[in-house]
C-alpha cells in the first residue's frame, strides 16, 4: 500500500505526462493497473506521441485505443513532409481504433485539413462521439448527414465552405446539441441561423466568429435575431460582425425574448457598428454578468457601459485593445459594481490614468477591507506605468489576497517596488473562477488567421488581425519567423501559451523563456 | 461560523467562516442536507483528518474564500459511464500560485504531511486544493525511474524479478516515444 489512497493516485497520474507515466509503470502491482486505466486521452501536440513513429502510434492505438475518450491531433506531423492523403490516412486510421472516443481535436494543423470523407470515417468508427473541433477548411459539411446523433459540442473554424444544408442536417441530427462555434463562415446564411434555433433547443453556447476586414458574411441583424429565439442560451459570442448593431441588441433585449432569462455572458468583440445605445439595452438582460468588447474602437461606449454597470450585476469586464471608453466612464462602472471580480485593460491606455487608477484601488480597498461588502478584483494589464505609480493598501498578502490585484500580462517585468498593487502571480497562476467563462470565443480564429500571410495582406482598414494578444506575441508573429507561421502558434501551443481547446487566449507569462524559445 | 473536529483523541476543533468551509464539496452538501438545524451550535467530525492536516486545511481555505469558483469544465456527459471521477479525465492545465507554492509542505521530511493533505484535500472534495497538489507531486514524479517512484511514495514491490523483466519486455515499445 502506498501513503496515497487509490482514488487520490487515479487523480495524481492524470496529472504525469505520459511518457513519464509508462515509464513507471512497473512500480507494483495496484501502480501498474492505476496507469493502465489512465490513458484516456492521447493529446499527440503535448505528449511525446507526436514525435513517435507511425508504428508506434499504431501500437499505442491498438493498446489503449478502445478506452480512449479524448483524442487530439492538433499539430500531428506538422513540421514533417507527409503527403496530404498519408496525414489523412494516419488521423482516421488511429480513430477507427477508437470506437469509445467521446470529443476530437483537429484545430492546429498547418497543410493538413480534413475533407469530407475523412469525417465520415470517423463518424462511421465513433459512433457516441460528443465533441468535435476542427479547421473545416477544406469541408463542405455533407459529412454532417452522417455525424452521430450524440454531438453535444460542435466547433467549426475557418468554415468558408461550410454550406446552409450542412448546418441543416446538424440542426436536424443533433438535437442534444449545445454548443456551436462557427468562424468565417461565408456561405452560411440567416436561413441556417434560423433553422438552427428553431431545432436546436438545447444550445447553451453560441458563437459566430466573423472577422472585421472579410465582409463576405452573408448573416446579418436579421439572422442573428432568430438566436434570440434559444431558451437556454448562456454564452452568446458574437465577434467581428458588421450584423451585430444597436438594433439588434435592442431587439434581442425586448420582452418575450427566449433567452431573457438564461443569458448570463455575452462577447460583442471587434463588432464596429456598435454604439453606445446599443450596449445599454444589454442592462434589460436580468442575468447577464460577463461582458466582452474588446476592439470596439469606431464608437465611443462610455455612456452605454455606465448604464449597463449601474445594474450592478457585472462580474467581469473585458476591454481590451482599444475598446472606446472613457477613464472616468470606466472607473464610475467599477463603482457601481459591487460583484465586479475581473476587469481586463490590456492594451487600452484610454480607459486608465495614474488619476483614475488610484482612485479605484483606494475605492475598492475600503469597500474589501473596511466594510467588508466587497471581494478581491483583479485588473488585466499591460501598462505597467501607470499602475507602478499606484500605492497599495496596507495589508500582507501573505495573510489575505490584496484587494486589488494588478496582473501584469507584458513580459518586461514590473519595476520593483515594495508597495506595489502589482500581484505576485501571473495571470495563468490566477484561480481559474477569474478567467472564466470563456468569452473570447474568436482569439482561436484570430490566431490562425493572423498566422496566414495572406489574411493579413488583405487588411485594408488597418485593423490588427492579432487583436486580442499581448504585444510580443503580435511583434513575434509578425516578425522573422513570419514564413514560419504556423510553427510559430504551435509552439505557442504546445507550451501552453495558448490552449486551442478552450479558446481563451493565454498571455505570455515568462519573458525569459521567450528568449529561449525565440532565440 | 462553522466548527470542525479533527480525528485525535481529544479531538482538536477549528472555527471557520462558512463561504470557507464550502470551498469542500462535502462538507457544502452535508451543510445543506441539515439546512435548519443550527449548525453554529454542532461541530462538524471529520474521522479522516487528523489536527496538524486540518490546520492547514483551515488555512488554505480560509486565504482562498473569495476566490471565484473553479471553472466548470465543459465536458462530455458520458452517460454509459458510471465513472463519477469522469471529469478528471481529461489533462488539467494547472499553475501554482505565489502564495500556495509557499503554502504547501515541500520539504523532504514533510513528505508525509503533504500526502495526508491531499488525501484530506481528496476526502473533502477541494478541487482546487487538490489540483495544485497534485500538480506538485506529479511535477517531481514526471521523468523519475521506478526505484525512485517507490521510495517516494512508499511503495512496496510486488511482483517477482521474472514477473517485472516479463512487464518490462512488454511495455518496451513505448521506450521510443
Amino acid at each position: 500500500m502506498s501513503d496515497l489512497t487509490e482514488s487520490m493516485l487515479r487523480r495524481l497520474l492524470s496529472f504525469v505526462p505520459l511518457k513519464d507515466r509508462l515509464a513507471v509503470t512497473t512500480v507494483n502491482k495496484q501502480w501498474h493497473d492505476v496507469i493502465e486505466q489512465s490513458v484516456v486521452t492521447a493529446s499527440l501536440y503535448s505528449d511525446p506521441l507526436i514525435d513517435s513513429t507511425d508504428d508506434q502510434l499504431k501500437l499505442f492505438f491498438n493498446k489503449y485505443g478502445a478506452q480512449l475518450k479524448y483524442a487530439n491531433f492538433d499539430m500531428f506531423r506538422i513540421d514533417q513532409a507527409v503527403s496530404q492523403w498519408n496525414w489523412r490516412q494516419m488521423v482516421t486510421g488511429l480513430s477507427r481504433f477508437c470506437p469509445n472516443l467521446l470529443s476530437l481535436d483537429v484545430i492546429f494543423c498547418s497543410r493538413h485539413k480534413l475533407r469530407d470523407k475523412d469525417l465520415i470515417d470517423v463518424f462511421s468508427a465513433c459512433l457516441s462521439l460528443r465533441e468535435l473541433r476542427i479547421d473545416a477548411q477544406f469541408v463542405t459539411g455533407h459529412c454532417f448527414a452522417h455525424v452521430p446523433a450524440t454531438l453535444q459540442r460542435l466547433e467549426l473554424d475557418k468554415c468558408a465552405r461550410i454550406t446552409n444544408s450542412s448546418l441543416f442536417c446538424v440542426a436536424n441530427r443533433c438535437r442534444s446539441l449545445k454548443t456551436l462555434h462557427l468562424s468565417q463562415f461565408e456561405n452560411v446564411s440567416n436561413k441556417a441561423i434560423e433553422e438552427v434555433s428553431k431545432k436546436c433547443l438545447s444550445l447553451e453556447e453560441v458563437s459566430l466568429i466573423g472577422f472585421p476586414t472579410i465582409d463576405d458574411i452573408k448573416i446579418s441583424t436579421n439572422g442573428l435575431l432568430h438566436l434570440s429565439q434559444l431558451p437556454k442560451l448562456r454564452t452568446l459570442c458574437l465577434e467581428g460582425l458588421g450584423g451585430v448593431t444597436d438594433r439588434l441588441l435592442l431587439a434581442m433585449a425586448r420582452e418575450g425574448s427566449a433567452m431573457m432569462h438564461s443569458l448570463e455572458g455575452i462577447s460583442l468583440a471587434f463588432c464596429f457598428n456598435l454604439s453606445s445605445a446599443g450596449v445599454a439595452h444589454l442592462a434589460a438582460f436580468p442575468r447577464l454578468k460577463f461582458l466582452n468588447l474588446d476592439g470596439v474602437r469606431r464608437r465611443e461606449l462610455s455612456e452605454g457601459i455606465v448604464t449597463l454597470a449601474a445594474k450592478g450585476r457585472l462580474e467581469k469586464l473585458l476591454l481590451a485593445e482599444r475598446t472606446s471608453v472613457s477613464a472616468e466612464a470606466l472607473l464610475s462602472a467599477v463603482k457601481t459594481s459591487p460583484k465586479l471580480r475581473l476587469l481586463d485593460v490590456c492594451n487600452n491606455p484610454e480607459a486608465t490614468n495614474w488619476a483614475t487608477a488610484r482612485e479605484l484601488v483606494t475605492f475598492w480597498s475600503k469597500k474589501v477591507l473596511v466594510d467588508g461588502t466587497r471581494r478581491p478584483l483583479v485588473v488585466l494589464t499591460d501598462e505597467a506605468i501607470t499602475w507602478t505609480q499606484v500605492d497599495a493598501p496596507n495589508c500582507n498578502p501573505y495573510i489575505r489576497p490584496m484587494p486589488v490585484q494588478v496582473v501584469n500580462i507584458d513580459p518586461e517585468p514590473v519595476p520593483h517596488k515594495r508597495k506595489s498593487v502589482f500581484s505576485r502571480d501571473s495571470a495563468l497562476q490566477l484561480p481559474s473562477g477569474f478567467m472564466a467563462p470563456e468569452l473570447r470565443r474568436g482569439n482561436r480564429y484570430r490566431l490562425m488567421c493572423g498566422v496566414d500571410p495572406n489574411v493579413y495582406l488583405g487588411d485594408q482598414e488597418n485593423i490588427d488581425p492579432l487583436a486580442g494578444m499581448s504585444k510580443d506575441m503580435r511583434q513575434m508573429l509578425m516578425g522573422d519567423a513570419w514564413d514560419d507561421g504556423a510553427n510559430v502558434a504551435g509552439m505557442f501551443f504546445k507550451n501552453g501559451y495558448f490552449h486551442g481547446s478552450n479558446g481563451q487566449m493565454n498571455y505570455i507569462g515568462d519573458a525569459q523563456e521567450m528568449d529561449e524559445l525565440f532565440g | 461560523m462553522i466548527q470542525l473536529c479533527s480525528n485525535d483523541d481529544p479531538p482538536v476543533s477549528f472555527t471557520v467562516p462558512r463561504k470557507a468551509v464550502e470551498l469542500s464539496k462535502t462538507i457544502k452538501t452535508m451543510l445543506e442536507d441539515l439546512e435548519g438545524f443550527d449548525m453554529e451550535q454542532t461541530p462538524i467530525p471529520l474521522p479522516n483528518v487528523d489536527a496538524p492536516t486540518l490546520e492547514l486545511i483551515v488555512k488554505w481555505v480560509e486565504q482562498h474564500q473569495d476566490d471565484p469558483p473553479p471553472v466548470e469544465k465543459p465536458r462530455v456527459e458520458d452517460d454509459d459511464s458510471d465513472d463519477s471521477d469522469a471529469d478528471d479525465d481529461q489533462e488539467p492545465e494547472v499553475v501554482i500560485p505565489e502564495w500556495d507554492k509557499k503554502f504547501l509542505p515541500t520539504d523532504d521530511e514533510q513528505k508525509n504531511q503533504l500526502f495526508k493533505l491531499l488525501n484530506a484535500a481528496n476526502y473533502l472534495e477541494i478541487k482546487p486544493l487538490l489540483d495544485i497538489g497534485c500538480k506538485y507531486v506529479a511535477d517531481k514524479i514526471s521523468g523519475q525511474t521506478v526505484e525512485w517512484v517507490r521510495d517516494y511514495l512508499n511503495m512496496e514491490n510486488d511482483y517477482t524479478p521474472e514477473e517485472e523483466a516479463k512487464l518490462k519486455e512488454e511495455i518496451a515499445w513505448a521506450e521510443g516515444l
